[in-house]
């Protein structure tokens, strides 16, 4: 067979038969006349300008590009690793910086690794004595004002709590902390999902990880604290709200969805429209069953607080290193090792200031790839 | 109801039913194909101002359509290619086959069906817009935004693969003949 023996009038017929399976929905129109209703004119102006979006994108893309380089420019890592998310609207009717205290805001993550090597533990109030210090007391009051704001809307929220701290304990202390630190999950209601132990050299360390409720993690988090000298810690709270709500409704669509096709299974005469319509009951029951697993998943992150402790008993006094000796070195000796060194710190040199140009160029392709997306969609918007 | 909600409509009730099917043959799933067509449509609207007249008005339309679905497809995640898609509509009367006479039908639509969702989408589209949606291959040429040769290289290949389909071919001799 070849193609000359199938003319345009029988591949008309077929096609025709094949489309005229498809009746068109009773109610399409008045859809489609109800969403241009809706639509209107607002949203038509919102990309009627693509030149103006891309010029928009240009300029943040500048902006954040200027900014690093005055970040890199200056030398300067931050001040302090704190960062917080500027959607939170409890702050800012406040007069509060965004700066929250960690583990209460959702969004939040804060990380002081190092930085509280020095400071004494089990302080009276962590949420707020775990910032940097410095701060002023109106700043303080602020943000104990908009944690009781947070709070009020707490009970509706689902808020995930995840944290890390390392702990340093004297020497054979360091399986006596572990035992401590699963008494005061088990204390405040919680588990302890996972427990590792190991020794390297003569400095054994231990890992556990403490579920605790959400209502406690706050004060599990101080207790632990006060178990030894903080190294290390880290602790974040992220809103997973609207994450939850969506799920859920998906959930009750797609059993809206199953419902549906069971009356229509109900209705089948033949073989084909049974198989076909249980073919989608399964397909949206499946589907039913892997949301109430996510849901599961995240109802359970929001319910308890992961809280990772890591012990390490604390190392032997590093005994001071020996002076170098003096060695009498000849000119030739000297000239040489001027000129390692001076190749050394030009290799150093160029390394540091590869990174100021990498950044650079990482900035300039999301900008290019960012106008590259706008031209795209200002000119599909076109037809 | 104002002017353009009249103009909306009239273009409705002129091409909807022909786009929807069209939509249909190119993405194998109704309800995908109504929202790609609900969207092609408000696009149509939305830049009413836009539209060509005269003869380009049927290519610009079907290349909205043409784009719609793709994007429907792309959202998706993949053309569906299932052939079993239970009837969802009631079908428009015709003058009352038969019983065997729809029994034929039905098993041309499916065997069609289930050809067509086997062909890459470059091939079904170009087809579908020719064979069903009645296109010139210069106005497919629009639609699709490719040239005029390509879309005739296409047709070709997909007027081919058809052909050589093992399921049709007892169609293509039967209907060849009764033409004949």
């Amino acid at each position: 067979m070849n193609d000359n023996q199938v003319s345009d009038e029988t591949l008309e017929s077929w096609f025709a038969a094949a489309a005229s399976e498809y009746g068109v929905p009773a109610d399409a129109f008045e859809k489609v006349l109800s969403a241009a209703g809706e639509s209107a004119k607002p949203r038509a102006a919102r990309f009627q300008h693509p030149r103006l979006v891309a010029a928009a994108v240009l300029i943040i893309v500048a902006a954040g590009g200027a900014t690093a380089w005055n970040g890199v420019g200056h030398g300067g890592t931050p001040a302090t690793a704190t960062s917080a998310s500027s959607s939170s609207s409890a702050g800012a009717a406040h007069g509060a910086p965004t700066v929250r205290s960690p583990g209460r805001t959702p969004g939040s993550t804060t990380d002081f690794s190092n930085d509280v090597a020095a400071a004494p533990a089990a302080p009276p109030a962590p949420a707020v004595s775990a910032l940097p210090t410095g701060r002023s007391a109106s700043f303080t009051d602020a943000m104990q004002g908009s944690a009781k704001n947070l709070g009020a809307t707490a009970d509706s929220a689902k808020i995930v709590h995840t944290g890390s701290l390392g702990l340093t304990v004297a020497k054979g202390q360091v399986s006596p902390v572990l035992t401590r630190l699963t008494s005061l999950a088990t204390g405040v209601g919680g588990y302890v999902s996972s427990s590792t132990t190991a020794e390297s050299g003569s400095r054994p360390t231990g890992t556990v990880v403490l579920r605790v409720p959400a209502g406690t993690y706050d004060t599990a988090l101080t207790q632990a604290r006060a178990l030894g000298t903080v190294n290390s810690t880290s602790s974040s709270a992220k809103d997973v709200t609207g994450s939850y709500t969506d799920l859920q409704a998906r959930e009750t669509a797609l059993k809206k969805t199953r419902d549906h096709y069971l009356t229509l299974l109900a209705k089948a005469t033949t073989i084909g429209e049974t198989l076909s319509v249980q073919q989608r009951v399964d397909d949206a029951q499946t589907q039913i069953d892997q949301l109430q697993g996510q849901l599961n998943v995240l109802g359970d992150q929001a319910s308890y607080g992961t809280l990772s402790v890591t012990v390490t008993q604390k190392a032997p006094a590093v005994v001071a290193a020996k002076t170098k000796p003096v060695h009498h070195q000849s000119g030739m000796s000297k000239a040489w090792h001027r000129a390692v060194d001076g190749f050394v710190t030009g290799v150093e040199a160029l390394v540091a200031r590869s990174g100021r140009a990498v950044l650079v160029l990482i900035v300039l392709v999301v900008g290019l790839g960012l106008l590259r997306v706008a031209w795209k969609v200002g000119r599909r918007r076109l037809v | 109801m104002d002017e353009l909600t009249e103009s909306l409509e009239q273009w409705l009730e002129a091409w909807y039913a022909t786009a929807y099917r069209t939509a249909c043959l190119v993405l194998r799933d109704p309800i995908a194909a109504e929202d790609a067509v609900q969207e092609a449509f408000l696009r149509v609207w939305r830049f009413r101002d836009s539209i060509p007249v005269g003869d380009g008005r049927k290519a610009w339309l079907y290349r909205v359509v043409v784009n719609a679905c793709m994007s429907r497809g792309r959202v998706d995640g993949r053309i569906r290619s299932r052939t079993t898609d239970f009837e969802l509509g009631p079908e428009p009367a015709s003058p009352a086959p038969q019983p065997d006479e729809l029994a034929e039908q039905s098993e041309l639509s499916t065997l069609v069906g289930q050809a067509l969702a086997d062909l890459p989408e470059n091939l079904r589209v170009p087809l579908v817009l020719r064979f069903y949606a009645g296109l010139s291959e210069r106005e497919i040429a629009t639609a699709i935004q490719r040239r005029p040769g390509t879309v005739k290289s296409r047709l070709h290949a997909g007027r081919r693969r058809l052909a050589l389909d093992p399921r049709l071919a007892g169609w293509v001799s039967q209907l060849e003949g009764a033409a004949q």
